[in-house]
């Protein structure tokens, strides 16, 4: 026990250097109990032994006791058969019973000298009886032998002399101290034995109770040593486990201790990952927030972009209406003049003189005005339509893309006829977008394709999805258009989404501007435009947009701040082209509700 | 301002560009438009003949005259004296053409909540614009055109 409190108080202490692993301390725990197991049997085989040794001993003294009556009786039985023969004579047997029971006596006495040699006092006392019972066998052999000489008379005048029962009564007294001392020894023993048999009882019962004692002892300090930080050490795991902070630390030096140590240790660097975390967290979020505030700014500034470009494209237009106007008036004081010209009062010289510059400069300077006005218009419509496709509001839906491109081919029809192409196209699974928008997407790609076939070989255009439609993982349906056309160099295909970017200036009219619609289209609808291209075997456009509606999505479909009323008009007037374009002045008929324009117009 | 000698005021253009408004005047005589017909040089002109003077019920009646307005002008836009003439109860009924570069459907559809009757994108090309004055004119029976119309 002292060695356990060294144990349990070496933590405390600090003193005690003892170092024990639990399995040292499990040992302790049965070993001690063993130890006192030993203890115990080897103290109640010693009881054991001694009550053995008081039994024997009692037993030897009961055999000496009866050893001694024996030589007595037979003593006594020589006596009266000698006294026999004296009386009846010569002619009896008593004779030899005398002798006979004499030797057994004898034996009988012999035999106890030898079982009393340890005692020295009782071996003495039997030597005296040894001796007088010589001397009685001696006076009764001589008396026995009167009678065989025919002295009977004589004999039995010694036998009434009563010198026989003088011997007997020495033999008799010799032999009864020495029993008396036998007999006391026999007491002495008895009770040595019940002392033993006492011993062995009180032995096995405290014994047995100290073993349960030490035991539950052990057990107990065991339970606060072991057990109750075996609790702490789960408790701690469960709170590091939920991140909650540790027990304090384990005191020992044990695998308890060491296992605490490491826990403690592995939450404390658990907190550092969680910090850690933390601050990356944080600042993975302070990114974020920079990024959505860089893609505000940036969609502000494209706004702010596209309002410019279309205030300024608008602004242009005033002095151009003034140029085509103006230039218009020429031509009709033009015209006025070369009839005033018809008068006959001007001379030949003179009228045909004019009549030339009327007829090749001014003509010819009021047609090249017309022709840049009308190339400034179109440049400027083209800017405006951009600009338009950056602003409009779009309004997403589920868009039937089979039924879109079908229309678009149908449109393009007499083109593709008259180029001998052939177009075909997939069964195309719908995205999520405006309807508008997505025509728009594959008007230009179509067209272009048509536009840019190689004359010399015929031409095909095809219109499909990659993986069979499937969306990827941002959930992107990708489409293709696919021409055996001209191609684009290498040095231009990174430019073919660039606005004013004409490559086949000479092949088809135009500003250069479908491309980048397309490309601000696809922007806007979260998808992307690319393009692989060879020269001289063909090009492919690629164009992903939403499969389904993405909340994302909408919020950037949804896009600026104009109202649905009004993007519709410009839905409308995209529809159909420009009101320059089409020669349609009037824009009444956009909204259904404007009944005086629509009745007019 | 300037107006037709003798004849009634049917055409009021305000426009602040001299050569829109020359232009407008030319083709709307060459087209063979015979009303007579003033210019008001920028909104703050239009306020002052309609609204804050009495010189337009001198010059012409509501019901037959037209109003073709600019937007883009100095001082005060198009949609402002749009507002203006609407809520001011004897110049509301005037029919009012928008005439201007801007088609801008944001302020298409706010000329056309004011009550606007067209709204007209200044054409490169006149004729259309020309078709759309004389088809608004026809209709509201403004127009009036020499017996035997000269183009």
């Amino acid at each position: 026990m002292q060695k356990r409190w060294e144990i349990d108080s070496a933590g405390h202490q600090d003193v005690t250097k003892i170092r024990l692993n639990i399995f040292a301390k499990g040992l302790l725990l049965i070993s001690l109990p063993l130890v006192f197991t030993v203890m115990l049997v080897a103290l109640l085989f010693r009881a054991q032994s001694e009550s053995a040794d008081a039994a024997w001993w009692q037993t030897h003294t009961k055999d000496v006791l009866h050893l001694a009556e024996e030589a007595y009786t037979h003593a006594i039985e020589s006596h009266s058969a000698t006294r026999a023969y004296i009386l009846i004579g010569k002619d009896s047997n008593f004779n030899e019973v005398a002798e006979a029971s004499m030797k057994e006596a004898t034996a009988a006495l012999d035999k106890l000298a030898t079982d009393t040699k340890d005692n020295t006092e009782q071996n003495g006392r039997i030597q005296t009886a040894i001796d007088r019972l010589r001397d009685f066998d001696h006076w009764l052999a001589g008396e026995r032998a009167r009678v065989g000489q025919g002295d009977q008379a004589g004999a039995i005048e010694q036998v009434r002399s009563r010198k026989g029962v003088v011997h007997s009564e020495a033999f008799n007294e010799a032999i009864d101290s020495f029993k008396k001392e036998e007999e006391r020894l026999d007491t002495i023993r008895t009770a040595a034995v019940q002392r033993a048999r006492q011993v062995q009882r009180v032995t096995l019962i405290s014994g047995a109770l100290a073993m349960f004692v030490v035991s539950g002892a052990a057990l107990l300090v065991f339970g606060k040593s072991v057990a109750a930080r075996v609790g702490v050490l789960t408790q701690n795991a469960g709170r590091m486990a939920d991140g909650r902070e540790l027990l304090p630390a384990i005191t020992g030096t044990d695998e308890i201790a060491q296992l605490d140590e490491a826990m403690h240790a592995a939450s404390a660097k658990l907190a550092t990952a969680a910090e850690s975390e933390l601050l990356f967290k944080r600042e993975l979020e302070r990114r974020a927030d920079e990024l959505v505030r860089a893609n505000e700014s940036l969609r502000q500034q494209t706004q702010e972009n596209e309002m410019f470009v279309y205030s300024v494209s608008h602004d242009l237009r005033s002095p151009l209406v003034n140029l085509q106007g103006f230039s218009k008036e020429l031509e009709f004081a033009g015209q006025e003049l070369g009839e005033t010209l018809a008068d006959e009062r001007i001379p030949a010289d003179v009228r045909k003189r004019a009549q030339q510059v009327i007829d090749s400069d001014i003509k010819d300077s009021v047609r090249f005005i017309q022709t840049a006005v009308t190339r400034s218009a179109s440049i400027i419509d083209s800017l405006l339509r951009l600009s338009r496709a950056g602003r409009v509001v779009y309004r997403p839906e589920n868009v039937d893309v089979n039924g879109t491109v079908k229309r678009v081919i149908d449109a393009m029809r007499g083109t593709i006829e008259m180029k001998g192409a052939t177009v075909k196209a997939q069964v195309l699974l719908p995205v999520w977008g405006d309807a508008t928008a997505v025509e728009q997407i594959f008007g230009n790609l179509i067209g272009n394709a048509v536009n840019y076939l190689d004359a010399s070989r015929p031409g095909f255009i095809e219109v499909g999805m990659l993986n069979g439609g499937t969306p990827d993982r941002a959930r992107m349906r990708t489409y293709y258009v696919r021409d055996n056309g001209l191609g684009i160099p290498e040095a231009h295909i990174n430019k073919v989404f660039v606005a004013f970017q004409r490559l086949h200036g000479d092949v088809a009219k135009g500003e250069g501007i479908g491309l980048a619609l397309v490309r601000r289209i696809i922007e806007r609808h979260g998808g992307r435009a690319s393009v692989e291209s060879t020269v001289g075997v063909g090009t492919t456009f690629f164009v992903s947009l939403p499969a389904e509606a993405r909340s994302e999505g909408e919020a950037e479909l949804k896009g600026s701040s104009e109202s649905s009323i009004a993007s519709s008009s410009v839905v409308a007037d995209e529809a159909r082209g420009t009101a320059l374009k089409d020669g349609n002045g009037a824009r009444g008929g956009a909204g259904a509700t404007k009944e005086p324009a629509g009745a007019v117009i | 301002m300037t107006t037709f000698a003798g004849q009634p005021v049917n055409i009021i253009l305000v426009e602040d560009d001299d050569g829109h408004a020359s232009l407008v005047e030319k083709n709307l005589r060459r087209a063979g438009v015979m009303n007579g017909f003033l210019r008001l040089k920028d909104g703050q002109e239009a306020l002052t003949y309609f609204v804050e003077t009495d010189q337009f019920c001198k010059d012409c009646d509501t019901t037959s005259c037209v109003l073709l307005l600019d937007i883009k002008m100095p001082k005060v836009d198009g949609i402002e004296v749009l507002r203006r003439l609407k809520q001011n109860a004897p110049t509301a009924t005037i029919p009012v053409i928008m005439l201007t570069t801007t088609d801008d459907p944001r302020e298409v559809e706010k000329c056309y909540q004011l009550g606007c009757n067209v709204y007209i994108t200044k054409p490169v090309e006149y004729e259309t614009f020309v078709d759309a004055v004389k088809r608004l004119g026809f209709f509201l029976q403004v127009v009036k055109l020499p017996p035997n119309g000269k183009k």
